[in-house]
């Protein structure tokens, strides 16, 4: 499950290359090379936005509709969250 | 009084990084000099000392088919380290190692990971990688198990092959630098060169019907680069290091995918990148 206000794990190491972040995932090492998106998203989910507000300046941001947004974001997410690099909800 | 064996370490220098090994059985100590005596040394300010150990109820994870384990995990500042046949303790930090390790086991699998973790401390990176030095340039060709390392080893026998599973490259100023080290893989008889070069193709391996190679965004690059460092994404901090490594290497030496069938043209492609 997703906290209400997600936060990247204090053991996720990255770091921005290019303007992509490189993100090395804390539970099984792997490495992924992030998007545009997903280097904004990383951006945002600092613990203080909810995925409300996150899924709303995306959808500003990239101009897509509202519940792309939140289907592209909630998606996301959950790719994080199974692969450990959300802190806990 | 002359000192004895065991009041001698055995000095080790690999990639200008030294480890003494304090071992008091009189066996295992001649066949570490034995092993590593291409990067033995006389004398040296080292970086580690390693209390070695041999015991015959050294027995730690049990065998059982398939890959070799090797178990680390970093608390307080110490990184354990467990095996099969061998266990102990790093303190990089502190300077001080120790190790149990039954008869029939060596120091390999434990000096692997020490200098995993010495070469990061020291702005550097094991990485899992063939190393070949010719005409006194460095090229390493790197991957995962299976992308063709040994291959690309076994076809530059013309050539100075350092390694054909692992190289350490070190940042000296504006520039890399490849060394050698006594580690081998699935070619053991290649011989353990002791020798170092200055790094001038960095290629990530893909094997293919023809030999090509192409660029590799920088991006990749450190994802690729990081996937082939063993042993030293313990924690934040340390994964954080090594991904600063990976990006102060590729500013020096880009990344290329090498794409290469098994002979040795690809050394044509290299010499027109």
């Amino acid at each position: 499950m997703t906290a209400e206000y997600p936060a990247l794990h204090p053991q996720v190491a990255m770091q921005v290359v290019d303007g992509l972040t490189v993100i090395v995932l804390a539970d099984s090492g792997e490495v992924l090379v992030l998007n545009a998106l997903g280097t904004r998203i990383l951006d945002l989910i600092d613990g203080k936005r909810t995925i409300t507000e996150i899924a709303r300046l995306i959808e500003e941001e990239y101009d897509v509709s509202a519940e792309q947004a939140r289907r592209d974001l909630d998606e996301f997410l959950r790719t994080l969250s199974e692969a450990g690099a959300l802190s806990p909800a | 009084m002359a000192p004895s064996d065991f009041e001698t370490p055995v000095l080790i220098k690999i990639a200008d990084i030294a480890v003494a090994l304090e071992i008091a059985d009189a066996g295992k100590r001649e066949e570490v000099r034995e092993r590593y005596r291409e990067f033995i040394v006389s004398d040296a300010e080292p970086r580690a000392r390693i209390s070695v150990e041999v015991s015959d109820d050294a027995r730690f994870i049990p065998m059982e088919p398939g890959p070799w384990i090797i178990e680390t995990a970093y608390e307080g500042g110490r990184l354990n380290y467990r095996s099969h046949l061998d266990a102990g303790w790093m303190d990089v930090d502190g300077g001080e190692s120790f190790v149990k390790l039954a008869p029939e086991a060596d120091v390999e699998n434990f000096l692997r990971v020490l200098y995993a973790h010495l070469c990061l401390k020291a702005g550097g990176m094991l990485l899992h990688a063939a190393g070949v030095v010719r005409g006194g340039a460095g090229y390493v060709f790197f991957g995962p198990s299976g992308s063709g390392k040994t291959t690309t080893a076994r076809l530059s026998l013309d050539k100075t092959v350092l390694s054909d599973d692992l190289v350490i490259l070190r940042i000296e100023g504006d520039k890399a630098r490849l060394h050698g080290v006594p580690f081998r893989g699935d070619f053991p008889e290649a011989p353990r060169v002791n020798t170092s070069a200055d790094l001038r193709g960095l290629f990530t391996l893909v094997k293919a019907a023809e030999h090509r190679i192409d660029d590799v965004a920088r991006p990749e690059a450190v994802a690729r680069l990081l996937g082939c460092m063993p042993f030293v994404m313990v924690d934040g901090a340390h994964t954080k290091r090594a991904i600063e490594i990976c990006s102060q290497i590729i500013e020096r030496v880009p990344v290329r995918a090498l794409r290469f069938r098994r002979d040795p043209g690809f050394w044509r492609e290299i010499n027109d990148c």
